[in-house]
């Protein structure tokens, strides 16, 4: 891409090259003795000749920085999924220790243990099928990355779609589910009793619903200051940017986001991200 | 009109010229039918538009520009060569007559010459119609024997 640009350039220079050498020639051979005639006539046209090569030009230029920014966007896709590929890489290596240990309690006749430990298992399985199920890998890669890296958080994802028609580019779904699962984990790492977090992604006829519920509470009085730029519950730690920074896409986008906090039953954060339109059922 | 014979032995010779080292110096290459497609049809366009020039009394000069824009044209449409590289290839082929012509109106001056008896003549034309193309050979040489193009001067990929 960088090429291009220079090579564009390089026309640009071509160009002015060109019209001066011509310029020099016409002098010379004397032609630009008719040309005073209708000098004004041809200054324009060369003007005009040269404008137009130079907005053409920087119409490629602008093209092209595009094209770098889809580049940028598919080069960080493919970050995710290598990341999701060497989590499930870790996870098959945990499943040969699953394994061991139900041999263990095989052998050991141990069957009330073992029928927990396999509901367990089938349970985890079920979750990373989902998981990897999804057809945005972004999302599935910061779900594995999540759950990975919370200390002392457990995140229990539901998952009842697959995402196939989210409209949202994926960096802005990123941009959401990231900043509102971080406050989420942030608020139960803060909690005395529990330190799980809930994500459950789900669909209706027009939007795929997501939902992070933490145990934290939010007064009623900051339901609205919670979106300002600058407010912050964290302290020191927060930079007051994440949920105006979530509303803004959300709204830019044509989605939806709800929030509801009860003392004693936690905090939903509820986001509804539109549909491809081409997936929804037609009228007729 | 120019005599047809100016049409088949310099303006068609020229105008592969044109096209061929333009292209070389970004690296690329016609087939050879498109090539050829596209070199005749601009030979044609010269010769209908220095025809349209002497039929008006219109001195000759600014049917350059009109050139250049058609052989772009030609180029993105008849070599199906993209408009960066056909705009470049163009400009630098063009520049490098210009830079010849100049060179030829020297030489024109020393051997008491003019254009008009030069042009009168179909093979002094000709010739000296090539002695303006000599640059453009010359570029064409230096990029054949020692690869010599815009992507190695500036390392472009």
């Amino acid at each position: 891409m960088k090429d291009r640009k220079l090579i564009i350039f390089l026309n640009i220079v071509l160009c002015q090259v060109f019209l001066n050498l011509y310029i020099a020639v016409s002098y010379l051979n004397h032609t630009l003795d008719f040309i005073f005639n209708v000098l004004p006539a041809v200054i324009i046209l060369i003007v005009v000749f040269s404008a137009g090569l130079c907005l053409f030009m920087v119409k490629e230029l602008l093209r092209l920085a595009r094209k770098e920014k889809d580049a940028e966007i598919a080069l960080a896709r493919l970050e995710e999924s290598n990341f999701l590929i060497s989590t499930l890489k870790a996870k098959q290596h945990d499943f040969a220790n699953h394994l061991q240990v139900l041999y263990g309690l095989v052998e050991r006749g141990e069957k009330r243990a073992l029928k927990k430990y396999m509901e367990y298992i089938s349970n985890d399985l079920k979750t990373v099928d989902r998981i990897t199920g999804l057809k945005c890998v972004e999302v599935a890669a910061l779900l594995c990355k999540k759950m990975a890296l919370s200390e002392n958080v457990v995140i229990e994802p539901v998952i009842k779609t697959d995402l196939k028609h989210l409209s949202l580019p994926p960096d802005k779904v990123i941009s959401i589910l990231g900043n509102l699962i971080d406050n989420a984990v942030f608020e139960a790492q803060r909690h005395e009793e529990i330190n799980n977090v809930r994500i459950e992604i789900s669909e209706d006829k027009e939007f795929y619903i997501f939902e992070i519920w933490n145990p934290g509470h939010i007064p009623p009085q900051l339901f609205d200051k919670i979106f300002e730029p600058g407010f912050s519950t964290k302290g020191e730690k927060g930079s007051g940017m994440g949920l105006p920074i979530v509303k803004r896409i959300i709204e830019k986008f044509g989605g939806k986001l709800e929030l509801i906090s009860r003392k004693g039953s936690g905090t939903t954060f509820r986001v509804y991200l539109p549909k491809k339109e081409t997936s929804l059922p037609k009228a007729n | 009109m120019d005599d047809i014979r100016v049409l088949l032995f310099f303006y068609f010779g020229e105008a592969v010229l044109l096209f061929y080292t333009g292209l070389a110096m970004f690296e690329l290459k016609l087939s050879i039918p498109r090539l050829l497609c596209t070199a005749g049809l601009y030979s044609l366009c010269i010769w209908f538009v220095r025809g349209l020039y002497a039929m008006y009394n219109i001195p000759l000069g600014t049917h350059t520009l009109i050139l250049v824009v058609l052989s772009i044209l030609l180029m993105k449409f008849i070599g199906k060569v993209n408009w960066i590289f056909s705009v470049g290839a163009v400009l630098t082929g063009f520049s490098l007559i210009l830079i010849g012509n100049w060179f030829i109106n020297l030489i024109i001056q020393q051997i008491n010459l003019t254009w008009e008896h030069i042009l009168s003549s179909v093979w002094l034309h000709i010739l000296f119609g090539y002695l303006e193309d000599t640059f453009l050979i010359l570029l064409l040489i230096l990029n054949k024997i020692f690869g010599l193009s815009y992507i190695k001067l500036f390392e472009l990929e």
